[in-house]
């Protein structure tokens, strides 16, 4: 074993802290390099810029982990975005007209997201319908409410007192590691993480060793929902307002936030979810970030779109095929291995 | 004495619940392939009596069928996916690349041949490259649907230019509306459809594919294969739609097709079929569904029903349905998509 | 096996709730209610005995393209004042995404038995055509430039359009730009041309009135001709002799890829004016805002805007700098274009197409109405209370529009309606409103 492969093997922990930390640094890297020489200005060029990082990165980051807690366990709920619009909708509304400003917006979102998704999650304990298709039909409701109510207004955040807080860099540091702690004790280290853990192995074996797969599915929804909440909220402190949908069109928010989760997948193997998602949004973050700025030198916003999900596919075809790769890597080396102690017998036959 | 114990005991054993004689009728598999034509009909009626025989009407049938035709069609392509455990989201965004492709043919040619040709080649390409990245690379079929649907949005609009939409001359999508285009190349091709599907191997092995893939590789089935059968027959189904979308308006524009993968996916579970597939899988699920979407829309329109209610109505409906015509599982269904 | 029938029930009871919340939540059904007919601001309300409700009932399809404030506001003034004044019941789209779905909702319309259609979306021969077959009047709010096949067409159920005086409100923008903008030019001016690549006649008008206006104050030799710049579907720099920095940014706010667009647009600094041929005062709020703070400059924002808490909210809430977040919004009288719709609809319903619905030339007419310039809290205060939905205050009350309807005046004619709608402006509205 070489020195390197020596030393990789006696700090594991530390090698894999640096694999995630170095996946958003590269992307950040290059972005910046292609900014500067192409389009003059580096890809984090004001303060502006870090607050919209920011924002935007706890708006993926929560909606990330929302699918996450669901998905991996084989129930791709589609009525998630129509969750998200309805709990800021209803919930944000609600804590503007009892002045509750920026913080009372986002625990109310929270609290009609639980509520929002508890429900789905209920219907779906109890009618065992696949989460795809209960999702379908949960969004068209959902979305019909939150359409509805406030006479087709949405949520309209901006000039109302108190919401700067929404937009403040410290606040969103605090809810960023809350949402971390929390979610990290939830999913590694409570009762509820690892029966989670253990009904995505395995629903039938987890069930047959007396897990309560139903209570587990519930609770997994309602973390959802909540999520997705944050989020929301988050996504509509920089759009100034969060205009309700109809035709699912909610599902458009589902799918755009499977690329930081995806790359958050991968990388939870080399730390844990959490973790490992917050590092795959950044990264993403980074990638439209950058993306962004080449509109100064005239790159359509659709260029932008084909580039980012190019390279979502790119990265799905290696992580698909990762262990294949890792399997001819490692084949080169056994043959060179064989051929090298061949010829050392060889040299010392002659001898 | 023991032919009249063994009466005594089946005299006990009739005595089911209600809850038990509907889980019966429900399970048997004629129930399952009758409900969603009962339910159909159930809806044409009740809409019937509410607008006083007004819905009844050719007209208003002809209608129904009319809107239900492009979801229909696309329906019953995507069927072939649906049954060997696939899921494709993005023929929305194929439908609007290939209606794109064949009306910028057609403005450059003045050929309605080509029109058709290169709408359908285009659908064709676009499904095999989904295919392809599944197969190949061992991507799952969602992951890249949701992929392809924003760099086929993309370049549709890039292709669509400033303007937003582009249009054919009236007169020819007249002419092809008014020789029944639209409905005699649906039926040929839904015709098509079911027969593959349910009446030669093909058919038979992209089910079973569906309900135990592991069984079906190891009686020699090809998954691969199966897979490339189904994006072709999906393909062609999204090629025709993609021309009886444009001859519908004589225009292409950059909303074309969007947001067709989920109500294909909807017509589908309204009409029967389970997404994921299996033995109950059937071709004529996803017509019946769009059927059942189209006359709920009219309906409620028709008896003055808000627009704002009706999307709600039909969530609920939906639901509804579903829940009446699903099998109840064990355990909480679940399929790992990602 | 009882805990799973009492889970049952329970599902279904919640099931029931959630759909009986959103039925009752969802407001009233699409005929009119009076309830809230109270009184406009010019005119009787739906219970005076001096006016005689008609007793022939329309059904009138309403195809919506989107879902904003202006929406809101006609949806109100139609089911609660028009309908119960005329007899009128209107059938509401969903937002309508294209032409397909304008096509579907037509033609359920008219199996509802529709009289007449009145399109915000679609703007097409098809669509007039399919009217026609069905002998259903068809009313277009937009321009007849953005459809000459429809222009050029014998469509005689189709009544013509109903839609802004573009050409007015370009010179709305130029003038503001022209009391507004610095002596030097040195700020930078961004603009958001919005759906003009793709021939939105307003958004176009707009961005070529910023652009003639420019090139007026500072005397500028643009490189390419403004027809080209306007047209343009990717970011441009406007080449000019003066080296002034003036950025035209496309596309439609109401896609998700517009505000990051904007967003880096702003933050590099260089912009102290941003103006937006489309409604985005809102959606630019926040990145504005933060540019302002971090950069500590003034941007001057102008935009188009509906009445609305919306906009009263923008002028109300200061930026930085001490100004409204908003500098100038162009608004139209909402009110007052859905009553022309609506008049020149019902004249054709009434049989007076002919005389009330074509120009000189026979063809279908071309209704145009002013917008209104708001450029400070206290004009905005001026207009307090005009298209107020919950009051049920109305810019054009029933005096307004029984002035445009052949039951009332029988020798009218579209020159006469285009004269009442063009003498809509601050000062009349306020002396009608009192």
């Amino acid at each position: 074993m070489s020195k390197w492969q020596n030393f990789n093997k006696r700090h594991i922990l530390l090698m894999h802290a640096a694999f995630t930390i170095a996946v958003p640094l590269v992307v950040w890297m290059v972005m910046n390099v292609l900014d500067t020489l192409v389009c003059g200005v580096s890809t984090m060029n004001s303060i502006v810029d870090w607050t919209t990082l920011m924002r935007n990165l706890v708006s993926s980051f929560c909606f990330a982990l929302g699918l996450n807690c669901n998905l991996p366990v084989g129930r791709m709920d589609t009525s998630t975005g129509s969750q998200m619009y309805l709990a800021c909708i209803l919930g944000g509304n609600i804590a503007l007209s009892l002045n509750l400003g920026g913080v009372g917006v986002l625990l109310f979102s929270m609290l009609l997201g639980m509520m929002a998704g508890g429900f789905t999650g209920f219907l779906f304990i109890n009618l065992r319908i696949l989460p795809m298709v209960l999702g379908l039909g949960i969004s068209l409701v959902y979305e019909c409410i939150s359409f509805s109510m406030y006479d087709q207004q949405g949520l309209n955040l901006f000039g109302k007192p108190g919401v700067e807080i929404l937009s403040n860099k410290v606040f969103i540091i605090v809810v960023t590691l809350l949402i971390m702690a929390v979610m990290t004790y939830l999913f590694q280290y409570s009762s509820f993480g690892y029966n989670r853990r253990a009904i995505q192995g395995n629903q039938k074996l987890a069930n047959d060793a007396g897990i309560n797969i139903y209570r587990n599915a519930l609770l997994c929804y309602v973390a959802a929902g909540a999520l997705v909440a944050i989020a929301g909220v988050f996504d509509t402190a920089y759009k100034s307002s969060l205009v309700p949908v109809l035709g699912m069109s909610s599902n458009s928010t589902v799918f755009t936030n499977m690329f930081p989760m995806a790359v958050g997948v991968w990388l939870a193997k080399k730390t844990n979810p959490v973790i490992g998602i917050l590092a795959g949004s950044l990264s993403v973050q980074f990638l439209v970030l950058g993306l962004a700025k080449f509109t100064n030198v005239g790159m359509s916003n659709y260029m932008q779109t084909c580039v980012k999900y190019s390279v979502w596919l790119v990265f799905m075809i290696y992580r698909m095929n990762e262990d294949k790769i890792q399997l001819a890597k490692d084949k080169r080396v056994r043959v060179a291995l064989a051929k090298a102690t061949r010829a050392k017998r060889a040299a010392v036959a002659a001898a | 004495m023991n032919a009249d114990t063994s009466i005594k005991k089946n005299e006990q054993g009739l005595n089911l619940s209600l809850k038990e004689r509907i889980e019966i009728i429900r399970s048997n598999r004629y129930f399952l392939m009758v409900f969603p034509f009962v339910m159909l009909a159930l809806i044409i009626l009740v809409f019937s009596i509410a607008t006083q025989g007004n819905f009844f009407r050719p007209s208003v049938l002809k209608g129904v069928f009319s809107q239900a035709i492009i979801i229909g069609t696309c329906a019953t392509g995507v069927a072939f996916i649906y049954s060997n455990g696939n899921l494709d989201i993005s023929i929305g965004a194929v439908l609007g690349m290939a209606a794109t492709l064949g009306v910028l043919t057609y403005n450059a040619t003045q050929s309605a041949l080509l029109f058709v040709l290169v709408s359908m080649g285009s659908a064709l390409v676009l499904m095999t490259f989904n295919c392809t990245m599944s197969v190949i690379f061992h991507i799952k079929t969602i992951t890249v649907a949701i992929v392809v649907i924003q760099i086929y949005g993309a370049i549709t609009t890039l292709f669509i230019g400033g303007a937003g939409k582009i249009e054919i001359p009236y007169e020819i999508s007249a002419s092809m509306e008014d020789g029944g285009f639209r409905y005699i190349a649906f039926f040929i091709y839904f015709a098509f459809c079911v027969v593959i599907y349910h009446y030669t191997k093909v058919g038979r092995e992209l089910r079973f594919l569906g309900g135990n893939a592991n069984c079906a590789r190891q009686t020699g089935m090809s998954d691969s294969k199966a897979t490339y059968i189904s994006f072709l027959m999906t393909g062609l189904g999204v090629g025709l739609a993609a021309i009886f979308s444009v001859i519908d308006v004589s225009a292409v524009s950059v909303e074309t097709g969007s947001g067709l993968g989920m109500d294909v996916m909807l017509a589908t579970v309204l009409g029967g079929m389970s997404i994921f597939g299996g033995a109950r899988s059937n071709a004529y699920a996803g017509l019946l569904g769009a059927l059942t979407v189209a006359a709920l829309n009219k309906g409620l329109l028709m008896v003055g029903v808000s627009s704002a209610f009706i999307q709600a109505i039909r969530g609920l409906v939906f639901l509804a349905l579903v829940y009446l015509n699903s099998e109840r599982q064990s355990l909480l269904p679940s399929r790992v998509q990602f | 096996m009882r805990k799973n029938i009492w889970k049952r029930t329970a599902t279904l009871f919640l099931a029931g709730v959630m759909a009986v919340i959103s039925l009752s939540g969802c407001g009233g059904a699409s005929s009119s209610a009076p309830a809230a007919a109270a009184a406009s601001g010019s005119t009787t309300s739906a219970a005076s005995s001096e006016t005689t409700v008609p007793t022939k009932q329309f059904v009138i399809g309403v195809a919506e393209a989107q879902a904003n404030d202006e929406v809101t506001t006609r949806r109100a003034y139609y089911e609660d004042f028009i309908a119960p004044n005329y007899n009128v019941k209107f059938i509401f789209s969903e937002v309508l995404k294209d032409d397909a779905a304008v096509k579907t909702f037509i033609e359920n319309c008219i199996d509802s038995g529709a009289d007449a259609i009145i399109d915000f979306k679609s703007n097409s021969a098809q669509m007039a055509r399919m009217c026609e077959e069905n002998g259903v009047i068809y009313t277009v709010q937009g321009i007849p430039d953005m459809s000459p096949e429809l222009e050029d067409g014998n469509f005689p159920l189709h009544t013509g359009w109903v839609g802004a005086d573009n050409a007015q409100v370009g010179n709305l923008f130029r003038d503001w730009l022209e009391a507004n903008a610095s002596a030097d030019g040195k700020e930078g001016f961004l603009i958001s041309t919005s759906l003009a690549p793709q021939g939105n006649v307003q958004h176009v008008q707009v961005s070529r009135s910023i652009l003639e206006g420019l090139q007026e104050k500072y005397g500028l030799t643009y490189e390419k001709s403004i027809e080209d710049l306007v047209a343009s579907s990717e970011t441009t720099n406007v080449a000019n002799d003066k080296g002034i920095l003036i950025t035209l940014y496309p596309g439609s706010p109401n896609k998700e890829t517009w505000l990051p667009g904007i967003s880096s647009l702003l933050q590099t600094g260089k912009y102290a004016m941003f103006l937006s041929s489309g409604q985005t005062y809102n959606q630019s709020a926040t990145a504005v805002k933060e540019v302002e703070q971090a950069f500590n400059i003034d941007i001057k924002v102008a935009s188009i805007a509906a009445f609305s808490t919306t906009l009263t909210t923008a002028f109300n809430t200061k930026d930085a700098n001490g100004n409204p977040s908003v500098d100038m919004v162009t608004v139209k009288p909402s009110s007052a274009l859905n009553a022309c719709l609506f008049a020149v609809t019902y004249n054709a319903l009434n049989g007076a197409i002919e005389t009330t619905c074509r120009d000189a030339d026979g063809k279908p007419a071309n209704f145009r109405f002013q917008m209104i310039s708001i450029t400070s809290p206290e004009e905005l205060a001026k207009t307090e209370g005009w298209d107020n939905k919950d009051t049920g205050t109305w810019i054009a009350g029933k005096e307004f529009v029984d002035s445009m309807l052949v039951t009332k005046h029988p020798d009218i004619t579209p020159e006469d309606i285009n004269k009442i709608m063009a003498g809509l402006n601050v000062d009349s509205i306020s002396a009608m409103m009192g």
